[in-house]
């Protein structure tokens, strides 16, 4: 399987990537997320990792859902797909915190461990807690790169 | 009222509790550590705890979602439960008093709520395990609270008297403590008797389950209000549906088909029933109106010097050798039209055979208020009746209908009903011929 994305290979020569990045490093991390739970956003700076890795997402599976056709570029505090829901609550006690909420609509066989948001050549990724009742709930921070991302509307959402 | 810092023993620390916000109902209950943005793991837990219909704060405060933070994390466990919900409780009445991150006691604090125990749906207290563990930790929190002056109040369930006894046998500081009342320990069944001791039994009151009717008695209500609304529109329609044509042959003074309908309808459906029982009381109303303002005046006379004083007035009886005047007075306010009809009560072969005069003796006139119309009743050997009609209006059938009753005394009955439907006054007087006057009605 990891045959078919060694042409992205080609991008990882040694004198461009210090971090040690390559096809198989790629495919370590969709295959182990929890492993490298700590150094995820670090490899998703890359944009040719992130490029082979969302392209390995899609493929491979996740849950996932495209950019909106949105009117206007005002954030967006709540978007579903038919696989899940997102909807992101202001909290009262923080004007800068607020509750992400993900419901997954049906039942899914996979692990889902984090969340992945890639707009417009930038991404980021959150861990999941424990699904409750198909149900999870984050705290972000307004002032976050990852709040800014997830409620672009062109953002892209996997999660895997 | 006194405010109260609840305290939560654990097996390794003592919590505090630092605040607690109402969230938006979309979002999942959370306990945090001081303010983090990580909830901590026992926060599924608490959404349940919280959360109708598993969890009991929904129904104890009324509110579905909230963000508690607490000064020490809590990992797992539910002898939690008891202290978050005596805090959710006394921070809704506003008698909790929050704790610092790094300051359990604070300056407002006067009463301290140590509290250990799970609750179920019916707000039981049950027992905690690792009591001793949690007393040990807590030692220092108790004995800087007796230092201060401040009282402390050990909650339990009473499943767990009996260890807190075995703990207090050998903790002499516990003993002093309790001695001197800095330290009260209760041991509870239920919620409710802590509010008891507490002396804030209007706090929490006991849960009344409220059945579906309960629930949507105000929908129920509406709709109820609404149901009577549309069935009285319904019934007004229905009765005004057979009330106009009764008004409309009144008005054209037709009256003939109005009294046949009216006949129709004292036999007809409920409706029709109704319409004419209500006609007739109406009617009714107005006839007994229009006989309450008129007065007869029976007045005797005679112009012989000798036979004046047989003719006096003061008794029904009056002598035959006396004429009768009859005076018709009107006391109301509106103007009266009145019809006399004299008859003899002889029957129409009699008549006949005695070869009277056939024509009928009819009196006509109005009465203005306070006006009085006077009859002379010629001597007569023979009894007669007086039959006198009132109307506000002048209604010229009414002297064709006193006509026929003249020739044909079996008439009376009829024209009686039918003047009473159409709302006139009437009197009858019998004059007999020994003249003793009777008032029939």
């Amino acid at each position: 399987m990891a045959l078919n994305y060694l042409n992205l290979s080609k991008n990882y020569s040694a004198s461009r990537l210090n971090s040690k990045l390559n096809i198989n490093k790629v495919w370590d991390v969709y295959l182990n997320p929890l492993k490298y739970q700590n150094k995820i956003n670090e490899f998703l700076k890359n944009k040719v990792f992130s490029d082979a890795y969302f392209l390995i997402l899609k493929n491979e599976g996740c849950i996932y859902q495209e950019k909106l056709n949105a009117a206007s570029n005002e954030r967006v505090f709540s978007r579903s797909s038919n696989e899940f829901k997102i909807e992101i609550v202001k909290s009262n006690k923080n004007e800068d915190v607020y509750y992400l909420i993900i419901k997954i609509i049906n039942d899914i066989d996979l692990q889902l461990s984090n969340l992945y948001v890639i707009c417009d050549n930038k991404s980021d990724c959150i861990k999941l807690p424990t699904l409750n009742d198909k149900q999870a709930q984050i705290l972000i921070k307004k002032s976050d790169n990852f709040f800014t991302l997830i409620t672009n509307p062109n953002a892209e959402i996997f999660i895997r | 009222m006194k405010k109260y810092t609840v305290i939560i023993p654990t097996t390794n620390d003592v919590v505090g509790i630092n605040d607690i916000v109402k969230e938006d109902p979309l979002v999942s209950s959370v306990i945090c550590e001081n303010n983090n943005l990580e909830a901590l793991p026992i926060s599924p837990s608490y959404n349940s705890f919280v959360k109708s219909p598993t969890g009991i704060i929904d129904k104890l405060v009324g509110h579905s979602s909230f963000r508690i933070d607490i000064t020490k994390p809590i990992h797992n466990g539910k002898s939690w439960q008891l202290g978050i919900a005596i805090a959710h409780i006394f921070s809704k009445h506003n008698i909790l008093n929050f704790s610092n991150e790094n300051q359990l006691l604070t300056k407002k604090t006067e009463e301290i709520i140590w509290a250990s125990g799970t609750i179920n749906s019916n707000l039981e207290i049950k027992k905690i395990n690792y009591l001793d563990q949690k007393i040990d930790n807590s030692m220092n929190f108790l004995k800087k609270c007796t230092e201060n002056g401040i009282r402390t109040n050990i909650i339990l369930s009473i499943q767990n008297k009996d260890d807190f006894n075995s703990i207090l046998s050998n903790n002499e500081f516990l003993k002093e403590s309790i001695k001197i009342n800095l330290i009260k320990v209760l041991f509870l069944n239920n919620l409710y008797d802590l509010f008891d001791h507490l002396n804030l039994k209007n706090i929490l009151k006991p849960i009344k389950e409220l059945s579906f009717f309960q629930k949507s008695k105000k929908t129920l209500s509406f709709l109820s209000v609404i149901f009577v609304i549309i069935l009285f529109a319904i019934m007004f329609n229905n009765v005004w549906q057979k009330t106009s044509p009764l008004l409309n042959l009144n008005d054209n003074k037709n009256y003939s088909l109005l009294l046949t309908t009216l006949k129709t309808y004292r036999y007809g459906n409920l409706t029709e029933r109704l319409v004419a029982y209500f006609y007739d009381y109406i009617q009714t109303l107005q006839s007994n109106e229009i006989n309450k303002q008129m007065r007869l005046n029976f007045i005797p006379y005679n112009d012989l010097e000798s036979n004046k004083l047989k003719c006096l007035l003061g008794s029904k009886a009056i002598d035959h050798i006396c004429n009768l005047h009859l005076e018709v007075s009107n006391i109301g306010k509106d103007t009266v039209f009145l019809w006399a009809l004299k008859f003899s009560n002889l029957n129409l072969n009699e008549k006949k055979s005695q070869n009277l005069n056939m024509k009928s003796d009819i009196v006509n006139g109005m009465i203005k208020s306070n006006e009085a119309f006077l009859l002379d009743i010629k001597n007569s050997q023979e009894p007669i009746t007086l039959f006198i009609v009132y109307s506000k209006v002048f209604d010229i059938k009414i002297i064709n209908w006193l006509k026929r009753v003249d020739k044909e005394n079996s008439l009376l009955e009829t024209t009686i009903k039918r003047i009473k439907a159409l709302g006139y006054g009437y009197t009858i007087n019998n004059i007999k011929n020994v003249k003793l006057i009777e008032n029939k009605i």
